[in-house]
């Protein structure tokens, strides 16, 4: 599968009548994010999908031809978006320390079982990222890649079943 | 404990300014030290897994991370090291000390390998946003406050045995893997080296938990042990990441790959 090839379809339309109107509000800001995200000019690269150039400029806070640039960066506005995920890795991370900080002072007796806590830590850390991915990507309609995050998570857990 | 504590520090610490990761200097360091491999292997695999945790939130502020490509590229490596982990108790010691050697040399051919810059920035790109393109393994970083470099990963097929490779060696040996991830990406996918290295460090942190679960299983993590290099591995490559800013990458990597072929000799002669 080749870049070009998994950006034949993109994302699902929005108007196909798979998303209920109640679902329709809370998904346009996640439209908008996903069409920022293609540029009309991936046709000239032959990198994405196609669609309005005209409509993608306007959501992507891009500039026209005529406008005013500053020397500067263009303004980023994917930062922040995985702020929640920057948080959530950080905690764990500090837990991770903290329980093998109190498993060098603990007795014999505990610290098998703050070593599984350490160990849980360590595969419910990257496996919660990818969780967080799949229903982001779910949400984007982009289902293709949900599910190979799930195929990849069941990958994973056979770790629990194989000895 | 605290010699392992120190140990771990230490190794993260030149791991993370070489851009390699401690476990890759830990491992065969502890099997030279007397530690049997197949007990060496877990304490790399935390160690691995402490690293890939400690660098994600930088990676994600800096927006370089192709989850997309890491996820799908990461079913065949942590595939390849649930495999690893498993033959990891048959393998006999000696031929682990071999597999080490041989992977301290690959890693250190691989620090001093020169990386031509295979995808340019293009003009008609410089106001896009950096970042992965949804539904795709295609994306765009910035290069400089005004250079958006475009990418698109090739060749997958190829790339996802390359990862089967090195999830075995890491379920195997102990180490990340990410001195065969990164190439991998970089020189057969044609992503650019840092949003490889990015993900790299991202997947690697998955190949861990698949391997940790095996381990955990078979009874082979030394729970005491672990924590000394987790708490050693934390700060060392808190610390090293602060020193690298300063330090000229070329020096760093060309100390590490030294390190590393001497690691190398001496497992070889052990062994």
């Amino acid at each position: 599968m080749t870049g070009a090839d998994a950006g034949a379809d993109g994302p699902a339309d929005p108007d196909d009548g798979s998303w209920t109107t109640t679902h329709r509000d809370e998904m346009s800001e996640i439209e908008a994010e996903a069409d920022a995200q293609r540029s009309d000019l991936d046709q000239l690269a032959g990198l994405g999908p196609k669609g309005d150039p005209d409509r993608r400029r306007a959501n992507a806070g891009t500039v026209r031809p005529g406008d005013i640039v500053s020397a500067g960066p263009a303004p980023n506005h994917r930062i922040g978006r995985q702020r929640f995920l920057v948080v959530y890795l950080r905690v764990a991370l500090v837990l991770a320390f903290l329980v093998g900080v109190v498993e060098l002072v603990i007795p014999d007796e505990h610290r098998d079982r703050a070593g599984m806590v350490m160990v849980i830590v360590f595969v419910v850390a990257p496996a919660g990222r990818v969780l967080w991915l799949m229903v982001r990507w779910l949400r984007l309609g982009d289902w293709r890649f949900a599910l190979i995050g799930l195929t990849l998570l069941a990958v994973v857990c056979t770790g629990l079943i194989v000895k | 404990m605290f010699v392992l504590i120190a140990l771990s520090f230490v190794t993260a610490l030149i791991g993370t300014l070489g851009g390699l990761g401690g476990a890759i200097i830990l491992v065969p360091v502890l099997v030279v030290l007397g530690v049997e491999p197949i007990y060496a292997a877990p304490l790399g695999i935390l160690s691995v897994a402490a690293g890939s945790l400690a660098a994600a939130p930088r990676h994600l502020d800096d927006g370089v991370v192709h989850h997309r490509l890491g996820v799908t590229l990461e079913i065949a490596a942590s595939a390849g090291a649930v495999g690893g982990a498993l033959l990891g108790g048959v393998v006999s010691a000696t031929a682990l000390s071999l597999l080490l050697a041989a992977v301290a040399v690959l890693a250190a051919l691989s620090g001093i390998r020169r990386r031509g810059m295979r995808n340019l920035p293009r003009a008609e790109f410089s106001l896009e946003e950096p970042g992965e393109w949804p539904g795709t393994l295609s994306g765009a970083y910035r290069l400089s406050p005004t250079e958006i470099v475009p990418y698109s990963a090739e060749r997958v097929p190829i790339g996802l045995v390359a990862m089967v490779a090195s999830g075995v060696i890491s379920g195997l040996a102990g180490i990340g893997g990410g001195f065969i991830k990164t190439p991998a990406m970089n020189q057969i996918m044609t992503v650019p080296v840092r949003v490889a290295a990015a993900t790299s460090t991202f997947t690697v942190g998955i190949t861990a938990a698949a391997s940790l679960l095996v381990f955990s299983g078979q009874g082979r993590i030394d729970y005491r042990a672990g924590a000394a290099v987790i708490v050693g591995g934390v700060v060392g490559g808190t610390v090293g990441a602060r020193l690298g800013r300063n330090l000229p990458p070329e020096l760093t990597r060309r100390l590490l790959t030294a390190v590393l072929l001497i690691i190398a000799v001496i497992l070889v002669v052990s062994a």
